[in-house]
């Protein structure tokens, strides 16, 4: 699409994006071009299906990014972009978008309870852009965000724009223990007229794995045992499209002052991570709660090594500094629900691609033969928004195994799913045809052979359950 | 008609219908209201049970179209988990406003009531069970065989013990214990619409065929007659009075109805005809007692069944009904009574989740046993149970316990059937369980009919002039035989006494 055209709308307001090629930008654009609406990219690259005009983070709204065809009042700017360069520290994310919390005053303010790792880290890594000095709290006055955020607002009004919507964060207050919080807050203040609206936006998920969802997806898959400070703090998740769809809703709606975009049950993020880890791993993770400073370390290591994923640790931390916000009148005020993490999770193409690869597998174990296709997605639509279950790694290469890991008792989750799968098998033609295989004698002394096994494995299979108590 | 109803019903059920047909022969202009909304769930129609099991569509029957199936369990009849059974539930505790501590209560706004689920075993109780109902057995006799000769019960034969296990305990309990061929309402030949049994052994799904009565399929028959009019999804929330006849609050529609008859016949059910009358009599916040039978179940194999393959033909309801006498020092003679049925149309995930191997073996075993599975069910007569309801302002609460002198009771019934079935078939180790009180899904005695005290009612169940309660609420004991036929037998004499005094116009 060559600049200056614009695809026909379906009639309703034309969109103007800054930040349109991050995380949450994109997934604004499609949701916007979905429905069939006129949409104009600010920025330093195109964006596939919109119109494109060449703008900076500081500048103003470019007269030409306006729809001649529409009055400027039902024109709608929505203001994504943020330039986390300015006074923060680099990240595998910038210039992506939203991310949640960059806390570097966070990291001064616990360093000292945390044993110092900073000032522990020995002399040849200081080099390394984490292990700069820190920047004072306050500051947000000078934030470059901030100056800009006044300009395009600025701008807009004087182009008669008619809504206006700024892409803050939960994190958003006058006393947050990170800069990004306060700055967030601060440039919220500007977009005080009718017509002017701020989003927080909660903890974002879903979609392609990159910014802090792609950190956490990645963080989820590095250990099985993931130490985190403050494992109980308590997040807001909410599924990316989610996210689009509200901020569309905002600027349809005309609401005004700052709105909570974000799930509206707080869940810990502990859990959140544990279940991250299931729909994306189909593993689970042990969240081992620890004091700053090691977790610190590690991540500094970690980055320090050539190779493998580089944790921003003062992303992580951030969210330690989080509090619950009430959400639900928000939500309401823009027609949204926000799904429950693991439902919107289950929607995941990834989790769904690893639940059915779960399914083929006990469905596998329990009929000793292959699940047909519509066997496998019944199971899959029977585990709901659970996710995968945590299931060895040779077990899917060899069901069989099962057998000697199989859970004796208890209520586990692994336990409830193969007796999903049973109940399932039994009920399907494959299943049918599998136990009415054979003669009499035959599957008597098959099941003779089988209650043999059984009792070999019983001992291995206490061993496993008592430990995994 | 339906403009001045001479008598009003409430409820679809086993009791409702009962109470109507003498009416309505009698010319009487009858309205009956129903909470009855929707549909239930659609019935499995295979061609039999073994076309069943190879059915791709089988797991909707058995689990539901939203797999909502599969997450139900537990420790009560298998029945209660089928989808089937969910729609016929569907919003009762919350249009009752019910909360139950220890105590299972199933109830239906279903058309039909809980006879949809009914397991048909339609048995008349030993005389000395009927000793306390107005005008003795000998009062009650003519009406049971009115109710058979109406709904279909033919006479139970060893022909028709469809299960190999269940011919073996038969032929091994004979002489030992009282037990007879299970006396089903289920029919044998076609009759009003209904079909005939062809034993698909679909049963616990519901039958397609209609073999099974359920009170429904009476009312189309009943509306054949002019004076009789069915008003279906209207829900009576209140009983009022109204000079001297009765005035009723209905719930249509999100609309707000109310209907007057001089006569009014309360056949929702015990707990929900519980519900109305109890704060009608001013009796509202009083605990009431609630009769049950106390349960137990339990499994038996047939050693020589183990493996063979599962039959084409099968029935799922009961097979074999049996009574066990008890004498005790103490209390006038009693009898523990029961059904037996065969495994061999049951899931194999209700064995397979007993059993402590890994599930691929547990599911191979359970198939191995269900051909040689006999399952039993242990009743215990009412008086032996200890419920209390409680009718609030839009609530409706039930406590229950079993007793422990109750818990060893039952026990020993089970010893005592156990030691009458050995060596023909052996207990299934770890298979008996006491279930939760209400699991029988046989309530009853709220309000007994020739009581003393503030929970009683008349010899017509009347607990106020017109008013009638026709239904479980009104028996004034609950033998361990299975209740529905019992409850149908007095709601006809009800009715046919009613329609004596009410006189027809037609």
């Amino acid at each position: 699409m060559s600049p200056g055209t614009l695809k026909a709308g379906a009639g309703r307001g034309h969109l103007i994006l800054t930040g349109a090629s991050g995380y949450i930008g994109r997934a604004v654009v499609e949701a916007a071009l979905a429905e069939g609406r006129r949409v104009t990219v600010l920025g330093r690259r195109p964006v596939a299906g919109a119109r494109f005009v060449a703008w900076r983070l500081g500048e103003g709204v470019p007269e030409g990014a306006l729809d001649p065809d529409q009055p400027a009042g039902e024109q709608a700017l929505v203001h994504l972009a943020h330039d986390w360069g300015a006074g923060a520290l680099p990240s595998p994310s910038r210039g992506e978008g939203l991310g949640l919390g960059v806390s570097e005053n966070d990291v001064e303010a616990k360093g000292a309870g945390g044993g110092g790792a900073s000032r522990s880290l020995p002399e040849t890594s200081r080099a390394h852009p984490l292990s700069q000095p820190l920047p004072p709290r306050g500051g947000e006055e000078s934030d470059p965000n901030l100056a800009a955020a006044l300009i395009l607002r600025d701008s807009a009004r004087a182009l008669g724009i008619g809504r206006t919507i700024f892409i803050s964060s939960l994190s958003a207050r006058p006393d947050a223990l990170n800069r990004y919080g306060r700055c967030k807050f601060a440039i919220e203040g500007l977009f005080d007229r009718p017509g002017e609206a701020s989003l927080r936006v909660g903890l974002v998920y879903g979609g392609p794995r990159t910014a802090m969802y792609g950190l956490l997806c990645r963080i989820v898959g590095l250990t099985p045992v993931l130490p985190m400070i403050r494992p109980g703090q308590p997040v807001q998740p909410i599924h990316r499209d989610e996210v689009a769809r509200g901020i569309l809703a905002a600027a349809d709606r005309g609401v005004c002052g700052p709105l909570g975009l974000a799930g509206a049950e707080p869940m810990p993020f502990g859990r959140f991570l544990r279940e991250l880890a299931r729909c994306t791993r189909g593993r689970g993770v042990m969240v081992l709660p620890l004091p700053l400073g090691p977790v610190l370390l590690a991540c500094r290591v970690l980055n320090a090594l050539p190779v493998g994923p580089t944790v921003d640790p003062e992303r992580v931390l951030g969210l330690a500094g989080v509090r619950f916000v009430e959400t639900r009148a928000d939500l309401e005020r823009l027609g949204l629900t926000a799904a429950p993490f693991a439902e919107g999770m289950a929607r995941e193409p990834a989790t769904r691609r690893l639940l059915l690869a779960e399914a083929r597998c006990v469905l596998g174990y329990v009929l000793r033969g292959r699940a047909g296709g519509a066997l496998a997605r019944r199971y899959a639509r029977a585990v709901g928004t659970g996710g995968a279950a945590p299931l060895p790694p040779l077990a899917r290469r060899w069901p069989g195994l099962l057998r000697w890991v199989e859970p004796l008792g208890g209520k586990s989750e692994l336990r409830r799913r193969l007796g999903m799968a049973l109940a399932l098998a039994e009920a399907s033609p494959e299943g049918e045809r599998t136990l009415a295989r054979g003669g009499r004698l035959g599957r008597l002394a098959a099941l003779a052979m089988d209650l043999a096994l059984d009792g070999l494995a019983m001992p291995v299979r206490l061993v496993l359950g008592s430990l995994a108590r | 008609m339906t403009v001045d109803p001479q008598v009003i019903i409430v409820g679809s059920g086993p009791a409702g219908v009962s109470a109507a047909w003498p009416l309505v022969r009698a010319g009487v202009r009858v309205l009956m209201l129903d909470a009855a909304t929707g549909p239930v769930a659609a019935s499995p129609a295979a061609e039999s049970a073994a076309a069943f099991r190879a059915d791709p569509e089988r797991w909707r029957y058995q689990f539901g179209g939203d797999l909502a199936g599969l997450a139900a369990g537990g420790d009560r009849s298998p029945k209660f988990a089928t989808p089937l059974a969910r729609s016929v539930g569907a919003d009762y505790a919350e249009a009752l406003g019910l909360q139950t501590r220890g105590f299972f209560a199933a109830g239906a706004l279903a058309r039909g009531g809980l006879s949809t689920l009914w397991g048909a075993l339609a048995a008349e109780p030993p005389v000395s069970d009927l000793a306390e109902f107005p005008g003795g057995a000998a009062g009650m006799r003519p009406c049971f065989d009115a109710v058979r000769a109406r709904i279909g019960v033919p006479e139970p034969t060893a022909a028709a013990i469809t299960s190999e296990a269940a011919r073996r305990v038969f032929a091994r309990l004979q002489g030992r214990i009282a037990v007879e061929p299970a006396p089903n309402a289920v029919l044998d030949a076609p009759r009003d619409g209904r079909l005939a049994c062809a034993h698909t052994g679909l049963c616990l799904w519901g039958c397609s065929r209609r073999a099974i009565y359920d009170a429904a399929d009476e009312l189309p028959l009943l509306r054949r007659f002019a004076t009789f009019a069915y008003r279906p999804g209207h829900r009576v929330t209140r009983l009022y009075a109204d000079g001297d006849r009765h005035g009723l609050e209905v719930e249509a529609g999100g609309a707000r109805l109310t209907f007057r008859a001089g006569t009014v016949l309360l056949a929702a059910g015990t707990i929900a005809t519980a519900a109305l009358a109890l704060p009608r009599l001013g009796l509202a916040g009083r605990p009431a007692p609630l009769l049950t039978n106390p349960a137990a179940a339990t499994a038996f194999v047939v050693p020589g069944l183990i493996g063979a393959a599962l039959p084409d033909q099968s029935f799922s309801l009961g097979q074999l009904f049996y009574r066990l006498p008890v004498e005790e020092s103490g209390i006038p003679p009693w009898a523990a009574a029961g059904v037996l049925y065969g495994g061999d149309a049951l899931p194999l995930e209700l064995i397979a989740s007993r059993l402590p191997l890994s599930r691929p073996v547990a599911l191979r075993l359970a198939r191995a046993l269900a051909p040689a599975l006999v399952m039993a069910t242990c009743y215990l007569p009412g008086g032996f149970s200890r419920n209390r309801i409680t009718v609030g302002e839009g609530s409706v609460s039930i406590e229950g316990e079993t007793p422990p002198a109750t818990r060893r009771r039952l026990r020993d019934a089970v010893r005592d059937l156990t030691r009458a079935i050995v060596p023909a078939a052996l207990p299934l180790p770890g298979a008996t369980s006491i279930l939760e009180p209400g699991a029988d899904a046989h309530y009853a005695g709220v309000l007994p009919m020739g009581g003393a005290g503030p929970f009683s009612s008349g010899d017509l169940g009347e607990i106020g002039k017109g008013l009638h309660v026709v239904d479980g609420a009104g028996l004034p004991s609950l033998s361990s035989t299975h209740p529905t036929l019992t409850i149908m037998a007095n709601a006809t004499r009800i009715g046919e006494r009613v329609a004596g005094r009410v006189g027809g116009t037609a």
